[in-house]
């Protein structure tokens, strides 16, 4: 089968949300030779680029983008582990949390399968996470982006307080940190210190990849 | 009749300006060459210097001085030993001794972990006889103070050490940073000490028992007591006396001012009377600090910055030079050999793609420091034998040894500190024109007919358009400066160096032309800015002062800054309570307290902070105090959909004390205002 022909397919299979189909893609495109970073960005990151952009313009709706996601996530199984470890170290790594005291992820998992999408080694630390957690990965894991998510207002301070730890601990400047979640604005992110605020997930790694 | 005496103590000259401080006047000054072995020397000829009847009626005597900031740059100080709580440092300044024990807070202000009492007090007994002063820090101090304060009680118990803790020195986060200061502090202690000692020499041989002062780097001053504690805060106080001495000489509020000096030219901003500080903390000997200091962009260009003729072309570099006729003055012998190399300009001398190797004739190189063994070539080491005495040019050293010019590794050399290059400046170009004279202008003049003549240039025409490259540079440096301060950004690309181009040209291009305008004086300062000033501030349409005793301004600028003392606190809403008046928690130098309201928790602020920093101002020596509160209430916006208005996030409450020296109060109710201008 021709590599573009199966970039095509691959990206459809993303997008109709088909992780089965994904996942052969995927099997057939290693078994044709072709670089798992090129599958990937090729074939499973324009799907996921195209629903993206759907949902950003209401043009699909939640469940599709999860059903995309977890077609995505089907084909990155197979590709990552295929790429080589002298591709992999120049991956910016990322980590997404949902703040202590909320639950509330389906935000935070869209930015981490458009952050996995767009390159980046991405650390899901999860819901409801203390910022001890965040800081201490951040720290200990070099961590170069940090995006934090909440739903619900009472919870909005823990960004705040794991900014402060940060610059405290002093790897705040080592680092961007952005921030999700309705009740977040632009106006908040730049009164706690965050670098940047974002309505959706696939503008918000548009704009990582600028910086 | 008051008169205030200011002393600025700098890397090369000593100043002393004696000031009428209620009519705004300098009554007297004078110049005299520092001299680092004994400080007071320097001090006493420049006082000695004014020629005046002393003592008169002085009021107080103050001191500015880059002694602090060269000290650390330069790794001076005493031996200290530091105490983190609670968190390692990161080791980016070298400590001498050093203890990590356990305790800390955490964001609230809770205990993280118990103090280690007995960890504690056995690294003290370890550092006792062996450190001259102790630095403390512990994780998140500014939020609550305690371990750091028990630190200190329990050092004062088993040792008579100076004891420095972070939460004094910086209310910010950062505790790295706050480490940093309160090391750098540390080390200071002594070296401020020694200045201030040797200042009051001075001042007890002539009789005069008026109160020391000493500047800050934020631009305020504050008591010899003080300043013996928190000496981390004269750090850039040179160029935070600059832009005070500005505003007094000038009576402008609003102001650019731009000091040129030998070898830098400093850019600064009054707006409304204050100089704008450093947010995130000066950066000293590149390393980050939590110290207030005056926010300052330093340019490379100055009097001494090298002029190269290279390839036909004329460049002006951020390298240093000595100019020709402050070197005559020292070897006159060379003078001839500039000569002569002017009068033979098509010699063939080896030009060069690289500046900093490019060849001239008249630049000569005398040595200044051993080499360490080992460290460089054969060659490089006769050459260095060569100009040990006396200075020689490359070409002239190169045919002594028989080899090629280029065999001789200058920029190696030059880079280690080994030698000293003489050579075309713009101060020789000023001396050449008869602009400036404070030199032997035979040098200069034949430096430029050796420049001219290489680029085939009449003598005149030369000058004039080396001193237009000049202005052109710095009114660069002015605009960059100004485009950081809008923008944050100092990266210019292709299209804004156009527009700097059309403006600084004031020539059209194609279709469009760009002028850029000022809204704000240039203020002058330094002696060769009568020279070049103008032409730049017309560039700019701006306005130009250039205040009459200028290079006394950082004497002045001593003189007449205010007592300010300042003190920041954190109010933080309690968790998840949105009232319009909520529970809050109060995090400041005097501790954690929690209030009911934040009306009570504000009202406490003011109260007791205004309270705290009124003491310390009057302990600095401050009289007629006033103080104030800036209330800046954090709020922000909900996204959509969760209800209009705002929520608050914290208020930041910033107390300010200000006054001027007990000895001037007097004065200021008779003619000044609260920061020491002239009422009109």
């Amino acid at each position: 089968m021709k590599k573009e022909k199966i970039f095509e397919d691959m990206g459809a299979a993303v997008v109709s949300g088909k992780a089965d189909r994904s996942k052969a893609l995927a099997e057939t495109a290693l078994k044709e030779g072709i670089e798992a970073v090129e599958a990937i960005n090729e074939g499973l990151v324009k799907g996921m680029a195209v629903i993206g952009d759907r949902y950003a313009a209401h043009e699909v709706y939640l469940p599709q983008v999860l059903m995309a996601a977890n077609a995505m996530y089907a084909g990155l199984n197979i590709l990552l582990p295929a790429i080589p470890a002298t591709q992999s170290v120049d991956r910016k790594k990322a980590a997404v949390a949902v703040v202590e005291g909320d639950v509330h992820d389906i935000g935070k998992n869209i930015v981490k399968t458009m952050l996995t999408a767009g390159g980046f080694q991405v650390f899901d630390l999860g819901k409801d996470v203390p910022v001890d957690t965040m800081v201490k990965t951040a720290e200990n894991e070099k961590i170069r982006v940090l995006a934090m998510s909440t739903l619900m207002t009472p919870t909005m301070d823990c960004m705040k307080a794991t900014i402060d730890e940060l610059t405290e601990g002093g790897y705040r400047s080592k680092l961007i940190v952005t921030i999700g979640g309705p009740p977040t604005s632009p106006s908040f992110a730049e009164e706690i210190g965050a670098d940047h605020r974002d309505a959706n997930a696939q503008d918000c790694v548009n704009w990582l990849k600028g910086v | 009749m008051v008169f205030g005496l200011g002393i600025d103590t700098g890397g090369t000259y000593t100043d002393a300006v004696l000031m009428d401080v209620s009519g705004g006047r300098v009554v007297a000054k004078a110049k005299a060459l520092t001299t680092r072995d004994d400080l007071s020397a320097g001090i006493a000829n420049a006082v000695g210097g004014m020629r005046i009847e002393l003592p008169c009626d002085i009021g107080m005597v103050s001191l500015s001085s880059t002694l602090a900031t060269n000290s650390i740059v330069e790794g001076k100080g005493c031996s200290v030993g530091l105490i983190s709580i609670g968190r390692e440092f990161d080791r980016s300044i070298p400590v001498d001794m050093y203890a990590c024990v356990s305790g800390g807070h955490t964001l609230s202000g809770a205990e993280a972990e118990p103090l280690d009492e007995q960890h504690l007090r056995d690294s003290i007994l370890s550092m006792r006889d062996r450190v001259d002063g102790i630095a403390i820090t512990s994780y998140l101090s500014v939020r609550n103070p305690d371990h750091e304060n028990r630190a200190r009680a329990a050092a004062g118990k088993l040792t008579d050490i100076p004891t420095v803790c972070g939460h004094e020195l910086s209310s910010s986060l950062g505790f790295n940073e706050r480490a940093v200061t309160s090391v750098m502090n540390a080390r200071l202690i002594p070296v401020i000490r020694e200045l201030m000692d040797s200042v009051k020499k001075v001042m007890e041989d002539r009789g005069i028992s008026a109160p020391l002062m000493v500047m800050r780097g934020d631009g305020s001053i504050m008591s010899e007591e003080v300043a013996a504690e928190r000496p981390i805060e004269t750090i850039l106080s040179g160029p935070a006396a600059s832009l005070v001495g500005a505003k007094a000489l000038t009576g402008r509020e609003n102001a650019i001012v731009m000091d040129m000096g030998g070898t830098t030219t400093d850019i600064g901003i009054l707006r409304n009377g204050r100089p704008r500080l450093e947010k995130e903390g000066a950066i000293i000997g590149g390393r980050r600090t939590r110290v207030m200091a005056v926010e300052v962009s330093t340019s490379g260009i100055g009097g001494d910055s090298r002029i190269v003729v290279n390839g036909g072309k004329f460049v002006l570099t951020p390298m240093r030079a000595m100019p020709l006729c402050i070197a005559a003055g020292r070897w006159p012998q060379i003078i001839k050999r500039i000569k002569a190399a002017a009068d033979a300009p098509g010699r063939n001398t080896p030009e060069s793609l690289d500046i900093s190797r490019a060849v001239q004739d008249i630049e000569f190189f005398v040595k200044i420091k051993e080499p360490k063994d080992g460290s460089i070539t054969e060659t490089d080491r006769k050459f260095l034998d060569i100009i040990s005495g006396e200075p020689f040019s490359v070409s002239e050293a190169a045919d002594i040894l028989g080899i090629h010019p280029y065999m001789i590794n200058i920029p190696k050399l030059e880079k280690q500190g080994m030698i000293q290059r003489i050579g075309l400046t713009p101060t020789d170009i000023l001396h050449a024109d008869g602009s400036y004279r404070e030199f032997n202008p035979e040098p200069s003049v034949c430096g430029a007919d050796y420049a001219c003549g290489r680029m085939e240039m009449a003598r005149d025409e030369f000058l004039t358009m080396a001193k237009a490259e000049v202005v052109d540079r710095i009114s660069e440096e002015l605009l960059k400066k100004l485009f950081l301060e809008e923008t944050g950004s100092s990266s210019l690309d292709e299209v804004s160096m156009d527009l700097i181009r059309k403006s600084m040209s004031g020539r059209d291009g194609l279709d469009y032309g760009c002028r850029i305008t000022l809204n704000k004086p240039i203020v002058g300062i330094g002696a060769p800015v009568s020279a070049y000033f103008p032409a730049m501030a017309k560039k700019f349409g701006a306005e130009l002062l250039l205040p009459v005793h200028s290079e006394v301004g950082n004497a002045v600028g001593a003189v007449t800054g205010s007592i300010i003392e300042t003190m920041e606190a954190l109010i933080k809403p309690a968790a998840g309570d949105t009232n319009e008046d909520p529970k809050c928690t109060v995090f400041s130098v005097l501790g954690k307290t929690d209030f009911e309201t934040l009306t009570e928790a504000l009202a406490y602020v003011k109260e007791e902070g205004g309270l705290f920093v009124y003491e310390k101002a009057v302990r600095a020596g401050a009289d007629h105090v006033r103080v104030s509160a800036d209330v800046k209430h954090k709020k922000y916006e909900l996204g959509t959909g969760y209800g209009a208005g705002s929520v608050l996030l914290e208020t930041n409450v910033k107390i300010t004390a200000a006054g001027k020296p007990k000895q001037f109060a007097v004065a200021i109710e008779n003619g000044e205002d609260e920061y020491g201008r002239r009422k009109s």
